[in-house]
Formats: structure tokens, sequence, C-alpha cells
């Protein structure tokens, strides 16, 4: 029997009614100064309390006991079991360590599955990624692309056909994926080259004018190789899809504030993703320029003429590893 | 009728004790990959309006866990929906965002109808019964004639916002009505648009003195960087404003808005100062900032402390309220403009 002091509401009006409610095995009392109500436990609900905020009992239509008798309300709770999802919550909060514990713990798996979980799912579903959709998603990219930023080369088809050979040569010796070479003219997004879902290499005349020697343009062209045979667009899309959706269900309760902070880890992690991209596509590209007995300086060269002291290029190699170390490992 | 009594809006929650619901609610909101959040949701809430009393008694929040995980899965297949689409078909994702768009008008009235049957006083739910249609007023037509008109509607916009919102709830079966006029609103832009001058005249001030010093044939590279630091000085102050700005309108719109406000026999008086406000969102912003987010619980706190500490109910009796039939409202339209950070400015 558990029997305290609250106010009574009917749910009807605003109007306050002092009452003793006495609480019984099956049955709960009401005692107001003019009337007095017995309601079975089986309508009687409580919400489950929050710290030190008071919480409101339930009856049937609206009505509402509130009292600030806590012990007495704990203990109602007990007998009505209504906290049950929400003790091992409470149980956390009551020690802040747990709680503390539990938070970097939580962290640290969300961002183990981010890092190295994510992608390794991503491998495995570009290799089952089907391919006409891959190469639907590339030609309405290059269609945006045609529309925005690029313009038909200026090469000449002879020219075309020479870089092409060479590249085709260079496949002879190196397991190289299908492929299909594109010529751009394109001020703006100038000395470039990379790949597109759908197996597409795209490469701008402004890089070609750069080079300095044919096997420069073909070392640059192998790296973008190296991106096409691992599937890095497809899993690249899959990956910032999957940690898009990841984070937003982490996250969904979190307020404002830490929203634009939830955001830059998640950046990070890309910058993460595509750093091991690059990593994979540069040893690619060493191989096969060993392969053809083409020296590997040339991959450095063009590098450095592109991008000579910092990887800050706001273009194709932005999310390069450094461009220092990357000339380091093709200088040998 | 007596002479009506004021009775204190009381906050009675402490930082701490927030941190650690606050804190296991993020752990068991991540290790469920999100589900929890709609607990999260709930057991915050509570906390909340369990915290806040009036007349000695608290406001209870009504929702359960499960209403709000309904809304919250069906949102976040929407976002799930967009983000897939928004890599693969860009078109379809379009679509997907112009129809939320067309549709903010009810999915805010379905968030606010759902935010107050959820909340209740002294045993009386309220109810918010503003229509598609004049949502569709005030938060789209209205804001996109503020924008042609260079922000010259703006006043009015908000006048109206704050109106569409006083005077649709329902206390029981009190409505409440708004006997507020437009021309303060008028006050607060004016000094807003004032305060926005501060880093435009920076930034003009910089720009001038460059151009002095060329004619003083001062080398072309000091030059250059002395606009750019005063560019950088420019931005700073530009940033800077923004969270006074925010303050400022909040602060004054909260007092607007239920100082107008009519319940019955029932009248508020707030009396929040832009520049308390001011003074907490900054602060609040720098300790969020060097804390990796861990202020953000005691943050939270100071903002409904000061709140409440500045809202007064004056009445003669509180227990003269009565209530109306009750109804079943899905939370969808709450999540929705959860998920999709949809600021619906209840002051």
């Amino acid at each position: 029997m558990i029997e305290f002091a609250g106010e009574y509401y009917d749910g009807k009006t605003s109007r306050l009614y002092p009452a003793i409610i006495t609480v019984y095995e099956t049955i709960l009392t009401l005692k107001c100064a003019d009337f007095s109500l017995d309601i079975p436990l089986s309508n009687v609900t409580i919400d489950p309390t929050v710290g030190s905020a008071r919480t409101v009992i339930h009856l049937s239509d609206n009505a509402e006991i509130h009292s600030s008798d806590r012990d007495a309300i704990r203990r109602l709770e007990i007998t009505l079991k209504s906290a049950t999802p929400e003790n091992l919550a409470r149980h956390l909060e009551n020690k802040l360590l747990y709680a503390a514990a539990a938070l970097i713990v939580t962290v640290a798996i969300i961002a183990s599955l981010l890092r190295w979980g994510l992608p390794s799912l991503a491998q495995y579903a570009a290799t089952v990624f089907p391919t006409d959709t891959e190469a639907k998603i590339g030609a309405e990219t290059l269609e945006t692309l045609d529309e925005l930023y690029l313009n038909p080369t200026t090469l000449t088809v002879h020219r075309q056909k020479e870089l092409l050979e060479h590249l085709k040569l260079i496949c002879t010796t190196q397991e190289c994926p299908p492929f299909e070479l594109l010529f751009r003219n394109s001020t703006t997004i100038g000395a470039n080259a990379f790949a597109l879902p759908g197996n597409k290499l795209i490469i701008t005349d402004q890089l070609i004018d750069k080079a300095k020697h044919d096997e420069e343009i073909m070392a640059v062209l192998a790296h973008e190789l190296g991106h096409v045979k691992q599937k890095h667009i497809v899993r690249m899309m899959l990956q910032s899809i999957g940690s898009g959706v990841i984070l937003v269900m982490v996250t969904g309760d979190i307020s404002n504030y830490s929203d634009l902070a939830a955001g830059i880890p998640a950046i990070l992690l890309q910058q993460g993703y595509s750093r091991d991209m690059e990593d994979e596509a540069d040893t690619f590209a060493l191989e096969t320029l060993l392969k053809a007995h083409i020296p590997p300086h040339r991959f450095s060269d063009i590098l450095m003429r592109i991008d000579p002291d910092t990887n800050t290029s706001s273009t194709l190699f932005s999310s390069h590893p450094d461009t220092k170390e990357r000339v380091k490992a093709f200088s040998r | 009728m007596s002479i009506p009594k004021s009775y204190p809006f009381i906050f009675t929650g402490s930082g701490g004790e927030y941190f650690r619901i606050w804190i296991v609610n993020l752990a068991l909101t991540i290790i469920t990959l999100g589900i929890y959040s709609a607990w999260a949701k709930v057991r915050t809430n509570r906390w909340f309006y369990g915290h806040t009393l009036l007349d000695n008694t608290p406001f209870s929040y009504l929702a359960t866990p499960m209403q709000i995980l309904k809304g919250r899965l069906v949102a976040a297949a929407l976002l799930i929906a967009y983000t897939i689409t928004s890599s693969v078909a860009p078109m379809i994702a379009g679509l997907i965002m112009l129809g939320i768009m067309i549709a903010s008008p009810w999915i805010i009235v379905m968030a606010l109808r759902f935010a107050s049957r959820q909340s209740a006083y002294r045993g009386l739910k309220f109810n918010f019964i503003g229509t598609v249609g004049e949502a569709a007023i005030v938060y789209l037509l209205l804001p996109v004639l503020s924008f042609v008109s260079l922000g010259l509607a703006l006043p009015y916009t908000a006048y109206r916002q704050v109106k569409f919102l006083a005077s649709n709830y329902v206390y029981g079966e009190t409505p409440a009505t708004y006997d507020g006029s437009l021309k303060p609103f008028w006050g607060v832009y004016l000094i807003a648009l004032g305060l926005l001058f501060i880093p435009m005249g920076i930034f003009a001030y910089g720009i001038f003195s460059a151009y002095q010093l060329s004619t003083m044939g001062m080398p072309k590279e000091l030059i250059i960087t002395a606009i750019s630091s005063l560019i950088l000085v420019g931005l700073i102050s530009f940033y800077l404003i923004i969270p006074i700005l925010i303050a400022f309108i909040q602060a004054r719109k909260a007092n607007l808005f239920y100082n107008h406000l009519v319940l019955g026999t029932v009248r508020f008086n707030s009396t929040q100062r832009a520049r308390d406000l001011i003074w907490i969102y900054i602060s609040n912003l720098i300790l969020i900032a060097v804390t990796f987010g861990l202020f953000i619980p005691f943050a939270a706190v100071r903002l409904a402390r000061y709140r409440s500490e500045h809202l007064n109910l004056l009445s003669d009796d509180l227990g003269a309220f009565a209530t109306q039939a009750r109804e079943n409202i899905s939370a969808l339209g709450g999540e929705i403009s959860d998920l999709f950070d949809m600021d619906i400015g209840i002051a």
C-alpha cells in the first residue's frame, strides 16, 4: 500500500482538487474534499521519471494526478512496472561514469564502422553494382559536365588517335580495365584528368598542353585507370550515401549546434577514403609505368608542373595525398 | 472580477542533471543507430516540461516514443530517398525537395498541432487550430514577398507569423487571441537593419582607406594586405553580428508574442531583454566550441531558465478552463520538420 498527498485534475476542467491517494494491489483510491474515486490500476499509467523532473500519473479520460512526493511516485512506478524500457537509461544516467564510457565506446564503434566497415561494404557492393546503371550514371554526369564546364576538344583527330594508341600499347603489358578515353577543352577546370562511372576517362586539352612528353600524359591516364580498375567512383558514391545515412540516423536528435560539428568528421572521413583511393591509384600507375618501361618520374614531373609546391589546388589534386610525398614515391 | 494575480514560470532543472540525461540519450541513440532517438526526444521533453512549473504545477508532455518513432521512420525514409536520388538521379531528388517545399505549410501545421496536442497543463491539453492555407500565406508566400521586396515586407511577415501562432493556440477549449499590432515589428527590424550596417560600414571604410592609400602612392603589396585584413575583420564582425541579430529579434519577438497573447481572462508578461539573450547566445556558442559540444546541455538549460524567469502569467483563476473532445494526431508532421531542420520559429 502506497499513500501520498497530491493534486487531482479531472481532465475536463483545469480545476485543482487536493487529494489523498492510496494505492492498493489492484486499485487506486482518490479522496478529495467532496468526493472519492476508485480507479482500477489497469487504468493508471505513469510517465517514467526523468532526473528530478516532476512526473505525471495519468488516469483514463486525460485525468491527471500530480505529486511532489518523489518517494511515493517511485514506488508507484515500480508497482506499475511502467518504466521497463527506460530503466537502462535511468540506470546509466545515475552513474555519470557509465554514461561517459558508453558514449566513448559508441563513438569509437561508429567511427570504425564509418572508417573501415563502410569502405569494405562499399568495395563489395561496387563489384556487384549493375554495370548498366553505372554506365547510365556516367553518361548523365558527362552530359551535365559537358553543359556546364566542358567544351569539345581542340585536338586533331590524328593526335587523339595517337594518344589512344599509346595508351592501348601500354595496356598490352598491364591488365587494364576496359576504358573509354574522351578529350575535352575546358578553361574553367584547367589542366585536369578524371574518371567517371562507366569506365570513362576524361582528359583536358590544358593538361595535354602542360605535358612536355607523351609519357607524362600516359602516367596521368594510368593513375586514372587505377581508379577505374578499383571501381573507386562507384565505391565513393556508395560510401557517401552510406555515411550520410548513418550520420543522419545518429545525429537525428542532436540539436542544431552540434549538427554543424557532426558534419566535420563526415568530411574528414570522406577525405580519408579518397586518400586511400589515391594511394591505390598511384600504386597501379607506378606498376603500369614500370611494366611499360616508362620512367616513373614522368608522373612526378607533370604533378610538379601542375601543382608545384602544395596540395591546396582546388581541382583534380585537391583530395590527393601531399604532392611531395607522391613525387618521392615516383622519383626512385 | 478580482485583481489578477501574477504567477511566475519557474524552471527547476539543473545543467548537471540534464548533462547526464543528454549524454545517455546520445550514447543510446548512437548504439541503436538512431532508433533510440524517439525515446531520447520523449525523455528530454518530459524533463523540460516536468521542470517547468507554473503555480507549483508542472507541464506534462504526453507523446509516447512509438508515436515519435513512427513519424521519424517515415521522415528518415524520405531523407534516405533524397540522399540516394541526389547522387543517382538528381531530377527525382529535386522533385522530392519540391514536394516537401509545397507540403511545408501542411507539415508546419501538423508539427504545431502535434506539439501542442502532446502538451498539457492541469489535465487540459493544448491544441493548435491554424489552417494550412494561412500557414501557406505566412510561411511561403510572405517570405517570398519579403525576399522580392528586399526585406521591406519582413516586419509584416514577422507580424503575421507571430499572429498566426498566437491566435491559433487553444488551451482546453479556450482559444487564444492576439491583440498586437504591426507597428512594433517595424521598430524591431529597423534596429536589426541598423546592426547589420556595422559590418557593412567596416567593409566600406576598408575600401575607402585602401583607395586613399593607393592615391598616396603606397606599394601595391601593402595595399593588398591592408584590404585583405580589412575584409577579414569585416567578415568576422559579420559572423559575430548574426547571433546578435538572431538573439535580438528572438527576444523582441518573444515579448511581442506573449505580451499580446490573450487566453480567456489570462494574460502574459514577458520581459526578455535583447542584451541578456545576446550574452547568453554568444557565451553559449563560445563555450560549446571550446568544450567540443559538452556544454550543449548546460546551454539549453541556461536558455530555458532565462525564458521562464522572464515570463509571468496574469490570471484571477487558473482553475476556470474547460476541455474539448480528444483527437489522435500523428507525429509525422513534427518529425519531418525535425529531420529537415525547418525552423518554425515559435517565440
